[in-house]
């Protein structure tokens, strides 16, 4: 009998291809997913080397973080650096051939969305990008990560990266959640209960009810921000939806391929009695519509709260709680209710899936922008924004005074044209509020795609549930 | 373009031009300078090179630009700066408009650029590595959880290019942690007790230099105390040999044919 074991433990143990006595391991990679922003370095280390990519039918390319999201990009990138790395990107793919999908393309998307949606995200596999929030492929109960320059260098040459296990951390949500609460306030909740290093060292496994009830799409937004909790990696365990999800994609396996795979794909859940080195329980009952106030995802508070005084922060974070709200442009006391907003970006690899984007448009029906307000929806890949039109979504943002823009980053980085102006204030469906984002000087306030919705429609932060109300 | 050893760099160290003992670069760009060249502004270089000047030298001088992995700093006291805000994070340590680039160079006058510089280029004279002492500065100290946010690479790029090469601080993020290694940087972290001496220390600028001892794993204040540090063996070994982990790995490549094969048989649809 081995010693039980966590779904973490497992995927890691069938990937290891050495392992050094310090503990140090090869691990063998399945996926490598690659953008246009962190692989140029990496490709011409290999042409400088000799070296050829090892495994391109694993390697998928994708150009998402820099492209314009307005009409005619595949014929033309006025900004001569972003065309530059986009160029540099189509011929990367081309000369070491590795799986492609250029700005032309329909499936081209956020590299997070496209992987699961063509199929090429399974459950049980080891996935890297040269992107942080590569965490999001974790919905699948695959161990995903993100890994720098050097590594995705490394990745190419060798299918493999050089690591050292994390430890184990157990992210349960228990009973369900309330009506208007999303899996990113469940997401937002955690962050801001452990804080941006609280799983530092970690890979997180999330479960418990809650999680179990989340769509697929839901347990991506989850996962996605296990980055900004400080994880290397966060995990689902994959069961009846997973499977549910993956069949039929492209890249999924087929007949018996997809019989053999169902059945080991069953196998991966964390044993009775397996150790965790760090738990953190909470009830979903207890998580509320949440929004960030200040300039680091752990700066989250229930939409019913006030801007906190920075004086009531322990030790660092007074001065940083201050720097925050200097920045933000708040005053301590002030209702969250209460702040204005100018910009409203629905989008990103957090929140810029079909079911997201159902969400906000059933908020937004009927309804109208604010005066003063600009909003901007930004689909995470080009099917999600074939489907959302076929659906009659794309007419209620357009109705409702939104731009409906091309697949990409787009606002949620800034490198493309879409950004804020400084001071501008923006409630984001994104994923991060660091100063300077979404453009220099921009205020940005983390939220679920609703909660977006909603400060769309009144101008300012709102509690979801009162906009529910009156559609009931 | 290919690796160049090299075994000895020039430096500006004191004031002094100096030799100093390199690990490996990285060629990007070639320059061919010839006999007596002018001093190449492009470049950086405010003083021709020292292998140039006379004219006993060839024509074929050549200077190399790229980046690579040197000894980390031994036994000998550089200038910290200190910055004790917590979570300080990849967009700040480099924003991204300057992630378009598709070298690895270049990147240090844009380190913390909205921190650093006005809207229209000018230095902001408060910010810490505007101040004089600071301009030479070779260590961070830096509040907890440093280098928090992306993966980007460019962020240890950045320090490297302005000439930092040790971060000191109480917590990293992982990948920034991991990336620092890559690229010669050595990220040392310390109990908040020593940090704070080293904080102090770093605040004295000129005055209070820290030694960072890789070999030992040892920072030494500028009172003497000694705070030793943890690094992961295969980590420091890399670090202090300057070795390439891809050659390392491709020396393995039996164990992954034979990894692929056991695979393909176990989980075929992969
Ligand atoms: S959408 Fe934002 S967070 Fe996601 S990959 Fe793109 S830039 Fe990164």
């Amino acid at each position: 009998m081995t010693a039980p074991r966590t779904l973490y433990d497992k995927i890691w143990d069938d990937h290891v291809v050495d392992q050094s006595l310090d503990g140090t391991c090869l691990l063998y990679i399945d996926r490598h997913l690659v953008h246009e922003v962190t692989s140029p370095q990496a490709f011409e280390g290999l042409r400088m080397t000799g070296r050829k990519v090892r495994c391109p039918e694993k390697t998928i390319a994708v150009p998402d973080h820099n492209v314009p999201t307005t009409a005619g990009r595949e014929t033309r990138i006025d900004n001569e650096e972003s065309r530059i790395q986009v160029e540099a990107l189509d011929r990367n793919a081309r000369d070491f051939g590795i799986n492609y999908y250029p700005v032309s393309d329909i499936r081209q998307g956020i590299v997070h969305i496209i992987g699961p949606e063509q199929g090429w995200t399974l459950p049980g596999m080891t996935i890297v990008c040269g992107d942080s929030h590569t965490a999001t492929h974790g919905a699948f109960g695959a161990l995903a990560h993100g890994i720098g320059t050097s590594e995705v260098e490394h990745v190419l040459a060798t299918q493999t990266l050089i690591q050292k296990k994390s430890r184990n951390m157990k992210v349960e949500i228990t009973g369900s959640l309330r009506p208007g609460v999303t899996a990113k306030d469940i997401t937002l909740s955690v962050i801001g209960a452990t804080g941006t290093a609280g799983g530092t060292g970690h890979v997180i496994e999330y479960c418990g009810q809650a999680i179990r009830e989340l769509s697929m799409e839901g347990r991506m937004t989850v996962c996605n921000m296990a980055i900004e909790g400080g994880a290397r990696a966060g995990l689902i365990a994959p069961d009846e939806k997973t499977f549910e999800y993956v069949k039929g994609r492209p890249h999924a396996p087929k007949g018996a391929a997809w019989e053999a795979a169902l059945a080991w794909w069953k196998t991966l859940y964390t044993d009775e009695g397996a150790h965790f080195d760090k738990v953190v329980t909470i009830r979903a009952e207890d998580i509320a519509p949440v929004v960030t106030w200040g300039t680091s995802p752990e700066d989250v508070l229930p939409i019913t709260a006030t801007v906190p005084d920075p004086a009531s922060f322990a030790g660092g974070k007074a001065g940083a709680a201050q720097r925050s709200l200097d920045y933000m442009g708040l005053t301590p006391g002030q209702k969250l209710t209460d702040i204005k907003v100018d910009a409203v970006f629905i989008g990103s690899c957090t929140n810029g899936r079909i079911e997201d984007l159902r969400a906000a448009a059933a908020i937004l029906k009927g309804r109208k922008l604010a005066p003063g307000v600009r909003g901007m929806v930004v689909p995470g890949s080009g099917l999600v924004r074939l489907q959302a039109e076929e659906e009659g979504l794309a007419q209620i943002f357009v109705d409702a005074g939104f731009e409906w823009r091309l697949a990409g980053c787009s606002m949620c980085l800034g490198m493309n044209p879409d950004q804020l102006a400084p001071g501008e204030r923006c409630a984001a469906t994104s994923n991060r509020n660091f100063e300077g984002r979404m453009g220099r000087g921009g205020r940005t306030h983390l939220m679920s795609p609703v909660m977006a919705a909603a400060a769309a429609i009144t101008g300012h932060l709102t509690d979801v549930r009162e906009l529910m109300g009156e559609m009931a | 373009m290919g690796d160049v050893f090299l075994f000895f760099g020039v430096f500006q160290h004191e004031g002094r031009r100096a030799h100093r003992i390199f690990g490996y670069l990285r060629v990007e760009e070639r320059r061919i300078l010839g006999r007596n060249p002018q001093p190449d502004p492009l470049i950086g270089l405010p003083w021709p090179h020292p292998h140039t000047e006379g004219d006993h030298w060839p024509d074929n001088n050549t200077v190399y630009i790229g980046w690579g992995a040197t000894f980390a700093p031994a036994h000998e006291a550089f200038i910290a700066a200190p910055m004790p805000l917590v979570n300080i994070d990849t967009d700040m340590i480099i924003p991204k408009q300057f992630l378009k680039t598709i070298k690895r160079t270049g990147l240090g006058v844009n380190l913390f650029d909205e921190m650093r510089y006005t809207p229209d280029g000018q230095e902001i004279p408060d910010f810490v590595l505007n101040r004089p002492p600071y301009r030479q500065a070779q260590i961070l100290v830096a509040g907890d959880n440093f280098g928090c946010g992306s993966s980007r690479e460019h962020a240890p790029w950045a320090l490297l290019d302005f000439g930092i090469r040790c971060v000191i601080s109480t917590s990293f993020a992982d990948i920034f942690y991991n990336n620092c290694f890559k690229n010669g940087i050595l990220p040392v972290v310390l109990p908040p007790e020593a940090v704070d001496v080293l904080m102090k220390d770093a605040e004295k600028g000129a005055n209070a230099r820290i030694t960072v001892d890789l070999a030992a794993q040892t920072v030494t204040a500028s009172d003497g105390r000694v705070f030793a540090f943890e690094v992961d063996p295969f980590k420091k070994h890399c670090l202090l040999n300057g070795l390439d982990d891809i050659g390392l790995t491709l020396e393995k490549a039996a164990a992954i044919d034979t990894f692929e094969t056991r695979a393909a048989q176990s989980r075929p649809w992969i």
